[in-house]
């Protein structure tokens, strides 16, 4: 019976534990089990994803496992909810990322915090599933907005020492990018309505192909761009993403950088790319120089931080330059004519991207998490303050150097496959793309390993680092798991590529169908 | 006949004799003893809400010479306002005795009031709509300024009194040139009589600032941060609530039986209300350090977008701004209940700093503090988003996108004010002097009443389908 909402249950079911969390805080027969409750809800929720990639059938692009209710009738709005090739992975990211982050939590807080801080991740948890899975354009909305409310009080409560600066900028940089989708929305649903006898709907499949003027996409398209470019975030609105990461607490950092940016990009491809083709086209150019200035001048900056978060925060821009580059590129050789090569190389593209959003979810988090580590035992993020790590801890340093080795984007490592794919659509689009694309390859291996060297190596000049303890299990456990989930992504791209195959060939199709 | 009319104005005529029996028995009762008043009061708004509930007709009839109009709309309305003035009661009780006026006139006075508004939501013509509006600020007048203990109120009350009278000058005078105009008190009169259009249109616009006046819209907006601030918690608690729904209930009556033919003329003027009030509301508000003022000056933004949901409520029909009015309403009504709870004998906590470390002291507390913020800022899962969403759905499908943007611009803009009450609650450290030391003033029954309508925001965040089918049906 349970299956039968299965979607409903993986987003529900994690808000009301973490609400129930928050409401038994001071129970005393709830205190005993309290530690594990979170991970138990965790658990749960990562069996009910599996489940779903069982029974998933890769070969329709249509959304599965469909719910549907009214939720709001007089506006026709519905409770719409459903899974297809690109959402799927997103969710199992989400899942299992907050997993991780509710595993290690214990090492990373205090005991009589831990509680409240696994109950706001579960809700968060719930919640961005819910922006992946909704198939209505305000049930998303609600979702994409209703996060930042756990966001912001996890920055700010659990945050360094500007936290309340960071949480500002976040949630009014957030804010102000999201109004204008919302306006967007509005006025698709406002055309929706305008069709002979036709009533205006929110669901995102009926804001598809509608009769909009060039003219018009254009508006759409900024306010639809803002929206989602602050989120991922673009260049030259990436500035809250900094202070964010370097006050929110490691978990924080850990959703901020695995998820939440993702949103961003799930946006573009749900609503931009397939709404507004014509605009996409219009404006690719510009998308594109952002994503290559995001590329190679935040991967520039990123060498000359001196804190790890920092530097971390600006590589995941770059990164996600990437996945922008990806998505953009594809206008420039799939108009006019769709020919079996290009619908190919166009597919290849967004699969590149999407990769690059997965992988970038894994070797954020991961590196982000070793920060983590680092500074709950040092409490400083500087590189400066360490030097010799390897000396004292061994392990770590090994898993450090792998996640490094992934952000850098070496073969083998989910890291290369998607850059690689989208390097490779760029080439086709034009020489220069793929140019200052693949200079990514250079100025990553700069920053990452010269962080890396002069964390790791070298002699101990502090004696701080001479006192440090490796990894204890629970750390262990965590960077083994994220360490295979790279390696499996980066040998076998595969095993995800097969999942969004259909989505993404029904996605092409749909936006080339326009012209 | 008369019988029959009678007994449709029911719950009128209940209010007015318990309003009475209440103030009769303070006066046979001794200081110690006047919890009975506070007891009848609760039990007459019960009783008059059964009444209304029963009374109710199903298709809407006007009486008395097409002066009253008895429909579902003011029924619902009605329900609405005794609930609230329960609520407020409820909540007040403790505040009250602590500041030495827990006696029958409090409660009467507020059962006067709550008649004007009863008369104001069900009047179809100028008279009525006059007298129901001096009877709903009477009252509030004499409310105001009776704590003894603190001479500070007066100037709030002189205040009050002084711009309310304006406006209540402004209103009769265009009500005297509509009169001259059509030869017709009556809402519906008006808009059939052969029309002197020069001197109506001169009428409607005094008459439409009058009213914005009582709503509080800028430019004429002076009176409402000045009373919300000094006026005792309690009073500024009906004031923020209740009164908005009775005016918003006869700006509807007058906008869209009175004055449809004007639309084009009264349009621009709300337009023009609507902005300077979302502007003027939402910046002035983020520099403000009391919380009472605070509210009063979002209350003004809030107002800016019940104006604009009415600016294009010819084509789009009046249910975004009512949702909004009565949403807004419960919004309020839960901040100042969190507002009173932190309240105790010689404490106001008036003060935005009052709040630091809220969340330390009292998580349970701060989270509903947190939710109504969150709500009046317009942030999903709250059902202040789907008030705020109604009206911008209806400006954009009006095709004012431009509109939309400005007044989601200037949400974001107050949203700041809101986010700070939160930070300070949660992400600040208490200080010794900032809290009172028991927050257990209130009873249990007013505290879990506070639970109940904080949450009630969330929970019809998550189901906003109750509160908008009520509103269509009212609307119907």
């Amino acid at each position: 019976m349970i299956f039968a909402s299965t979607l409903s249950v993986i987003i529900w079911l994690p808000v009301c534990a973490g609400l129930f969390m928050l409401l038994c805080d001071n129970a005393n027969w709830y205190k005993p089990i309290s530690r594990h409750f979170g991970l138990v809800i965790s658990v749960a929720t990562i069996l009910l994803v599996t489940n779903i990639f069982v029974t998933f059938d890769t070969g329709l692009w249509q959304m599965q496992f469909v719910e549907q209710y009214a939720w709001l009738p007089s506006l026709n709005i519905n409770y719409a909810l459903g899974v297809d090739g690109i959402a799927l992975p997103l969710v199992a990211l989400t899942v299992f990322m907050t997993m991780l982050v509710v595993i290690v939590a214990p090492t990373q807080v205090d005991a009589q915090k831990l509680n409240v801080f696994n109950a706001t991740f579960l809700i968060m948890q719930g919640l961005m599933c819910g922006v992946f899975l909704a198939l209505d354009a305000i049930l998303f909305y609600v979702f994409f907005e209703a996060m930042m409310i756990p966001m912001f009080l996890i920055i700010g409560l659990w945050g360094g020492e500007h936290r309340v600066f960071a949480t500002f900028k976040f949630i009014l940089y957030t804010l102000f990018g999201s109004l204008f989708l919302l306006v967007a929305l509005l006025y698709l649903n406002f055309v929706t309505g305008n069709a002979a006898n036709a009533t205006a709907s929110f669901a995102i499949s009926d804001l598809y192909n509608l009769p909009l003027t060039l003219h018009e996409q254009k508006w759409i398209f900024w306010a639809i761009f803002i929206a989602f470019a602050i989120k991922i975030p673009m260049w030259p609105v990436h500035t809250w993403l900094p202070d964010a990461h370097v006050e929110a607490p490691t978990g924080g950092s850990v959703i901020l950088a695995a998820i939440t940016l993702k949103m961003g990009g799930y946006g573009m491809l749900r609503f931009l790319l397939p709404i507004l083709p014509e605009a996409c086209w219009y404006f690719s150019s510009a998308v594109i120089a952002l994503s290559l200035i995001a590329i190679v001048y935040i991967g520039l900056v990123a060498i000359v931080q001196a804190d790890m978060k920092k530097l971390i925060a600006y590589s995941s821009i770059a990164h996600m330059g990437f996945v922008t580059l990806g998505f953009f590129v594809i206008f420039k050789f799939i108009f006019p004519e769709l020919t079996p090569d290009t619908q190919q190389a166009a597919v290849l593209s967004i699969q590149g991207a999407m990769l690059q959003m997965i992988s970038h979810g894994f070797i954020s988090g991961a590196l982000f998490l070793c920060v983590g580590v680092l500074y709950s035992r040092m409490h400083s993020r500087l590189i400066t303050d360490y030097a010799g790590v390897v000396n004292t801890m061994p392990v770590f340093a090994t898993f450090f150097m792998l996640f490094a080795l992934g952000n850098v984007g070496m073969p083998g490592t989910s890291g290369f496959v998607g850059e690689f794919f989208v390097i490779l659509a760029s080439y086709k689009a034009n020489f220069w793309y793929a140019f200052f694309a693949a200079m990514a390859l250079v100025l990553s291996v700069s920053y990452t390993l010269w962080m890396y060297k002069r964390v790791i190596f070298g002699a101990i000049v502090n004696r701080n680092v001479a006192a440090l303890k490796d990894l204890v299990l629970r750390e262990k456990i965590v960077f083994a798991m994220l360490a295979l989930a790279i390696i499996l992504v980066g040998v076998w791209p595969n095993s995800l590529l097969y999942y969004m195959q259909s989505s993404v060939e029904h996605l092409v199709a749909q936006i080339t169908h326009v012209k | 006949m008369y019988q029959v009319m009678l007994m449709q104005i029911l719950p009128e005529i209940f209010i007015t004799i318990m309003a009475s029996t209440i103030l009769l028995v303070g006066v046979y009762s001794k200081r110690s003893k006047q919890n009975i008043c506070y007891v009848l009061s609760v039990l007459t708004l019960v009783v008059a809400t059964v009444i209304t509930w029963q009374t109710m007709p199903t298709v809407s009839s006007s009486i008395f010479s097409n002066s009253f109009v008895v429909d579902q709309f003011g029924g619902y309305l009605k329900i609405l306002l005794f609930t609230m003035l329960a609520m407020i009661f409820i909540y007040s009780k403790r505040y009250i005795i602590d500041r030495d006026f827990f006696n029958a006139e409090f409660f009467s006075l507020s059962l006067f009031s709550l008649l004007g508004m009863m008369v104001l939501i069900s009047c179809t013509e100028f008279l009525t709509m006059f007298l129901g509006l001096e009877l709903l600020v009477l009252p509030l007048y004499a409310m105001i300024v009776m704590v003894k203990k603190k001479p500070n109120y007066t100037e709030a009350a002189m205040k009050y009194f002084v711009l309310g009278s304006l406006g209540a000058g402004i209103l009769l005078y265009g009500i005297s040139f509509v009169y001259g105009a059509t030869g017709s008190f009556n809402f519906a009169g008006i808009a059939a009589a052969v029309q002197d259009r020069y001197m109506l249109q001169l009428g409607m616009i005094m008459v439409i600032a009058g009213v914005s006046l009582e709503f509080g819209a800028v430019p004429l907006h002076m009176w409402l941060p000045d009373v919300y601030e000094g006026s005792p918690t309690a009073v500024t608690m009906l004031i923020g609530t209740l009164p908005k729904i009775a005016i918003f209930a006869v700006t509807y009556r007058l906008l869209s039986v009175a004055f449809p033919g004007l639309s084009p003329i009264w349009q621009q003027m709300l337009l023009i209300l609507a902005i300077l009030s979302i502007v003027l509301g939402n910046l002035v508000a983020i520099v403000q350090s009391n919380i009472k003022r605070m509210l009063a000056y979002s209350t003004i933004g809030h107002i800016g977008f019940i104006l604009l949901g009415l600016y294009v409520a010819p084509q789009q029909g009046y249910l975004a701004p009512l949702l909004y009015t009565v949403v807004y309403a419960f919004m309020v009504l839960a901040a100042f209940a969190v507002i009173m709870r932190l309240t105790d004998l010689g404490f106001e906590a008036d003060s935005i700093h009052d709040f630091r470390g809220l969340n330390a002291k009292n998580p349970w507390l701060a989270f509903l503090m947190l939710l109504t913020m969150f709500s009046l800022a317009g942030i999903p899962p709250l059902v202040g988003f789907y008030a705020k969403l109604l009206i911008l759905q209806s400006v954009v499908a009006a095709g004012y996108s431009w509109l939309a943007i400005i007044a989601l611009v200037f949400s974001v803009i107050g949203a700041f004010y809101y986010l700070r009450i939160i930070k300070v609650m949660y992400f600040d450290a208490p200080t010794t002097n900032s809290m009172p030391v028991s927050l257990n003033a209130m009873s249990t029954t007013a505290n879990s009443l506070v639970v109940v309508n904080a949450l009630m925001l969330l929970f019809l965040g998550v189901f906003p389908g109750y509160v908008m089918s009520l509103c269509i049906r009212m609307l119907s």
